[in-house]
């Protein structure tokens, strides 16, 4: 069936070809796939659409792990119209939450949007599976509002799980991936095989097994073994056979906190915190969330104490995961080294909701790996914690990743042609970071198949673009976490203008669905419309004054500077008073009218006015850095013949940029090395290919 | 075929972008060369406009490409006249730059070219040529081919080592540190308005670290701006003006010379006669070079050795532009004639190897006003203009004795010997006052507008503006800070 010499199998060692592709095709039964609509107990094999399946033609795009960076690779892949596999330990952990129960925060909030905007999944999925949703950040600026939300840890896997179960174009198998199979001459993709030694054809292989490769558990210092997350096996195949293809590998560790029973927690003794009313969706898309505002769960907010303190620093020779080296980021994960590292004695808890219908609670800012007696006294010492019950002690994980700057910006390894990484895999942490990466690996090994060119979001576009480009450049040395502190553009990219900043490019590419694209060209009209109309009303300024009818400072003086409207709507005490401004709005052309219905527009101009200033002159350094992002590096460019510093020669080398843009963003990378940089690609007559 | 393609390519790309780029000038003729005239270059889209600013011409058509015009050039705001000069532009893609270009070929004297810069550098969009930038234009225009190529990256190394000499790594004592200190300062205050931003809410960082910031920055401010009013420029290696600090022993001159260039060039102590041979060191004050002698304290000697230092102070003195005598107050009485016994004193002082020094300019320092008890201010104000009086020890009346020195030098040189162009610390200047340009709207938002992120946007941009003299503030450098200082987990 297959042209089996084309392939180099590294670890296929089966004599006959036919039993293999036999046994394959024996998991298609149709009984078993009926079985599984009637329940979803885990199968081997492929799952879904029996009628449109044609198994016998092969798949494009292999996704391997079902975690937040899988599922929204393979969904953006399979909405591109490319024949998408997910291969997965377990199809019903697929869209599990792992740590925290929440979604977003400030600067992940920011990535949720912009995955949103380019039509991925977990922002419309947040919106119908939270349960309290707060806006961080409300008195800092709009530019850093972070969206977040307490997400039902049950409902966001049941939706996730029906989103990628019901998507045409991509299916859904339970198996582990032994190997990757790739031809050795070419050093492209040729497909996977898994531990039953089954091979899978494709062209494009995107990997996102998060803590798995290698994972393993630490809980104290006697129980470590080898795991992903608790219960669930590590992939240890997969890891020998990425480590074969010769990348740099490191290891990273992270931690999670133990589960409290609630009904065992003396709530009186916190601060209540409850969620925003209206609460805000994190989608584009929506209007509301699905949740009534008062129907709401509340998260509480604690403090540990000295007696706490004391406690881990008589037991912290009995935690493996801190004695060890593995390297831990420079923000604390655990409370072990919040209390060795600082002075105070005292740190926040927040005690958070796992979900309607669940019986546990989520203390954040717990995360331990203590022996379990241990973190029982230590929990009992917090108040309000005094009589809890510990239903799973915390842990700590420690796994392989890959150097992201084995990476391109599409997420494609430099090695090997077709092969990408995205999620923790690449050094990051949280749901939202991966998420983040998934879409752009799935975005771009589609674009490999259809023979599109890559679609990379540069720094001045995204938090995506962002993060892409630190870890590719800098590579991760602490698991890689978003802050708005890490963009230079902050008041650029905003979370409200993350539609404007990438659907229409999504669109373009294919990623996002018509639907969805309708529904920003709509706002898209509506908005440039309003904001013309309200850049032309120009009339002198005491002249607005009067008419915004501000007393104090009326009639001081006169001034006949023409301002328009939109200048001013932003400035104080007008400031997102719509009722102030809305009636000097012309209606000639229904566009008062149509401001007064959509509260969300008025307020998105007025946004855009505040920032307009820094905006505008921010753009042009945008623009300066995309021309040099223009100049693409190839990827056998030998650094050794350039008449540079050797110093520079090395950082080059190690880093190895995509891009003349890039390159100048390593630092000690000199302007004259950039021009001896810029002056040999452009002897090069393919280098000057531009990357738009 | 293909090649056809790319140059459509390129040509719609930069035609694209080209126009969003910012418009940069820069002396065109060097920093170091003393010349009679020299080039003010100024390339990018809106280069024209600075031609209609500067000239106050109203139509572009009055300025035919490839044409020099003479004209009177202008401030644009204090409508001072600046410079008379031959002007010239180009349009591109027909330039140096494949942009339009704007050339004035400006008297070569710093004055002119400074106040230039200072005009230029206040247009919008406008800002300084990092080295090789114009070049690296007209390469990437197309306007310059691979041989003439080959010798720009030189031309850029040059520059760029120039500008590293000349820049804080070389430059020692108290300038270095005091920059060093601001960048410090502004790194540690932007990392905590950034953790405030960032994780104040979920990780519980105290409320008071915002004031705290505030506070900090408007300490930085104030340093900032004081230095920029502050006419003591630091140490730069320079031939200029020349300055002999003349005076009996012990009387403070050594003292006054550290004063000036701000670190302890010369040995200081209660002992007649600390200094023997001429102590010279060179500096930059109100933006003149300046080279300035310490002097062996004069007096009737048998010690062969200090004869020979009061031989070379006249000597040096006799070479000199401008004497600064330093005169001990408490060696004078207090309650006579002040003026007839500095007169006399001086006459005094001269007469040791009989010299008069009746064509050079002096300037008298009264030093040590802080050991005369009796409040004698009112004594001072009948003093010659010529005469000051100050405290080197408890730095009394220093800024007046400062300004008065510069505006003595800036007499003596209008000469056009005197004037160099140079840019390195021209660079410093333009960057510093968009330091505190910034770092005033930071403090103008934060206090009035309730977006925090917009005011310390100004914050990150004075950091950089600071950055580019002291070195580039890289994120990775301020989560080294907040992680320092604050605790921060999941």
């Amino acid at each position: 069936m297959f042209k089996i010499q084309r392939y180099n199998l590294r670890s296929f060692h089966l004599p006959n070809l036919i039993t293999t592709t036999h046994r394959w095709l024996t998991t298609f039964s149709y009984d078993s796939l009926l079985k599984l609509k009637v329940d979803s107990t885990p199968i081997q094999g492929i799952v879904k659409q029996p009628i449109n399946c044609s198994i016998f033609q092969p798949y494009d795009v292999v996704v391997v792990g079902g975690g937040h960076a899988g599922c929204e690779a393979a969904h953006a892949s399979a909405r591109m119209g490319v024949r998408t596999l997910m291969i997965t330990h377990k199809i019903e952990t697929i869209g599990e939450m792992s740590c925290n129960p929440s979604f977003g925060g400030i600067g992940k909030g920011h990535l949720m949007r912009e995955i949103d905007a380019l039509d991925g999944l977990c922002g419309r999925l947040c919106d119908k599976t939270g349960v309290h949703y707060k806006v961080l950040n409300r008195s800092k600026g709009r530019a850093v509002w972070g969206y977040r939300a307490q997400i039902d840890r049950k409902l966001y896997k049941q939706a996730m799980q029906n989103e990628i179960l019901n998507t045409s174009n991509l299916h859904v198998m339970a198996a582990a991936v032994r190997d990757i199979v790739i031809d050795k001459e070419q050093l492209r993709i040729t497909g996977i095989t898994l531990d039953n030694h089954t091979l899978i054809p494709c062209q494009s292989v995107i990997i996102t097994t998060g803590t798995f490769l290698r994972g393993c558990i630490n809980l104290g210092m006697d129980e470590q073994k080898p795991a992903g997350r608790i219960n669930d096996q590590p992939s240890i195949d997969l890891a020998k056979s990425i480590e074969e293809l010769e990348f740099r590998m490191g290891r990273l560790k992270t931690g999670t906190p133990a589960r409290l029973e609630t009904k065992t927690i003396n709530f009186s003794k916190t601060i209540v915190h409850q969620g925003d009313n209206p609460p805000l969706p994190f989608s584009f898309l929506n209007k509301h969330v699905w949740i009534k505002p008062e129907e709401q769960l509340n998260c509480h907010l604690t403090m540990t104490t000295s007696e706490l303190a004391d406690i881990v620093r008589r037991n912290v020779h009995l935690s493996r995961h801190v004695s060890q080296d593995a390297r831990s980021p420079r923000y604390c994960p655990s409370i072990e080294s919040k209390i060795l590292r600082f002075k105070n004695q005292t740190h926040p808890v927040w005690l958070e909701p796992e979900g309607l219908d669940s019986e546990l609670t989520y203390p954040q800012g717990l995360s331990c790996t203590l022996p379990i007696d241990v973190q029982l006294r230590m929990l009992r010492t917090i108040p309000s914690l005094e009589n809890v019950n510990m239903v799973r002690p915390g842990y700590g994980v420690e796994y392989d990743y890959i150097d992201p700057r084995e990476v391109k910006p599409s997420l494609e390894t430099k090695r090997i042609t077709n092969l990408f990484f995205a999620g923790q895999i690449n050094g990051t942490t949280g749901y939202e970071e991966a998420a983040g990466q998934g879409i752009i690996a799935g975005i771009n090994s589609a674009c490999k198949v259809l023979n599109k060119p890559m679609f990379t979001i540069s720094r001045g576009e995204g938090y995506i673009g962002v993060m892409i480009d630190d870890l590719t450049l800098h590579g991760a040395s602490e698991p890689y976490r978003m802050f708005t502190a890490r963009s230079e553009y902050r008041v650029s990219l905003r979370a409200d203008n993350a539609d404007l900043r990438l659907t229409q490019a999504g669109y373009d590419i294919g990623c996002v669905t018509e639907k969805s694209y309708n529904q920003f060209q709509t706002f898209k009209t509506n908005y440039n419309r309003a904001k013309e109309c309200l850049q032309n009303i120009k009339k002198p300024v005491h002249i607005w004054r009067h008419l915004l009818n501000s007393s104090s400072e009326s009639n001081t003086y006169r001034d006949d500077t023409l301002k328009s409207l939109y200048s001013l709507v932003h400035q104080a005490p007008y400031m997102m008073d719509n009722e102030k401004w809305l009636p000097l709005v012309p209606d000639d052309e229904g566009i008062r009218s149509m401001l007064l219905s959509d509260n969300d527009l008025c307020e998105r101009l007025c946004l855009d006015a505040v920032y307009e200033y820094l905006t505008i002159r921010q753009k042009n350094e945008i623009d300066e850095v995309k021309r040099d992002e223009a100049f693409i590096i190839p990827d056998t460019f030998d650094y050794q013949k350039l008449q540079i510093s050797n110093e520079a020669k090395q950082k080059l080398g190690e880093v190895r940029p995509t891009t003349l843009g890039s390159a100048s963003r390593i630092p000690g990378v000199t302007p004259a090395t950039i021009f001896c940089l810029l002056r040999a690609l452009k002897k090069e007559p393919q280098s000057s290919l531009l990357n738009i | 075929m293909i090649l056809k393609q790319l140059r459509l390519y390129k040509n719609l790309f930069f035609h694209r972008y080209s126009s969003s780029l910012s418009t940069i000038f820069a002396l065109a003729t060097g920093y170091q060369i003393r010349s009679g005239v020299a080039i003010i270059r100024i390339s990018g889209s809106l280069a024209t406009q600075s031609l209609l600013k500067l000239t106050r011409e109203t139509k572009l058509e009055n300025f035919q490409p490839k044409r020099l015009y003479l004209k009177k050039i202008y401030h644009d705001k204090t409508n001072d006249l600046i410079d008379q000069c031959m002007t010239v532009w180009f349009k591109g893609p027909k330039s140096f730059t494949g942009e339009d270009v704007v050339e004035f070929h400006i008297h070569g004297s710093k004055a002119v070219a400074s106040a230039i810069f200072l005009v230029l550098s206040s247009f919008t969009n406008y800002r300084l040529a990092e080295p090789g930038e114009f070049s690296k234009r007209a390469y990437l225009n197309g306007c310059l081919d691979l041989t003439e190529a080959e010798g720009l990256i030189d031309l850029i190394n040059a520059q760029t080592e120039q500008q590293r000499k000349q820049s804080l790594y070389q430059m020692q004592g108290s300038l270095k540190e005091l920059y060093e200190r601001w960048r410090i300062d502004l790194v540690k205050s932007l990392a905590h308005a950034e953790a405030y931003i960032d994780f104040h809410e979920d990780q519980h960082i105290e409320n008071d670290i915002l004031t705290d910031v505030i506070n900090k920055v408007k300490v930085t401010y104030d340093s900032i701006s004081l230095h920029l009013q502050d006419h003591r420029r630091g140490e730069i290696l320079r031939d200029g003006c020349r300055i002999a600090i003349l005076g009996a022993p012990n009387a403070g001159k050594s003292s006054l010379l550290n004063i000036l260039t701000q670190k302890p060039t010369a040995i200081v102590s209660p002992i007649a006669g600390t200094t023997r041979d001429v102590i010279e060191s060179t500096i930059d004050l109100g933006g003149y070079p300046i080279v300035l002698c310490d002097t062996a304290g004069l007096r009737i000697t048998n010690d062969p050795i200090e004869n020979e230092g009061v031989s070379r102070a006249f000597d040096r003195a006799n070479a000199c532009d401008l004497l600064i005598i330093v005169i001990d107050i408490s060696t004078l009485s207090i309650n006579e004639n002040l003026t007839e016994q500095i007169d006399k004193h001086l006459s005094d002082l001269f007469t040791i190897k009989s010299s008069s020094f009746n064509s050079i300019t002096k300037l008298i320092v009264l030093n040590k006003i802080d050991l005369v008890n009796e409040n004698i201010q009112l004594k001072f104000n009948q003093l010659n203009v010529n005469v000051i009086p100050v405290s080197c020890i408890s730095s009394v009346n220093i800024q007046e004795f400062l300004s008065k020195l510069t505006k003595y030098i800036a007499e003596k040189c209008t000469e056009p010997s005197f004037t160099t162009p140079y840019l390195t610390n021209e660079r410093h200047r333009i960057y510093l006052t968009q330091t505190v340009e910034d770092l005033s709207m930071f403090l103008t938002l934060i206090n009035s507008n309730n977006d925090l992120v917009l005011a310390v946007e100004y914050l990150r941009l004075a950091t950089r503006s600071l950055g580019t003299i002291t070195g580039i503030v890289y994120t990775e450098e301020l989560l080294d800070v907040i992680f320092r200082d604050f605790c921060i987990g999941k």
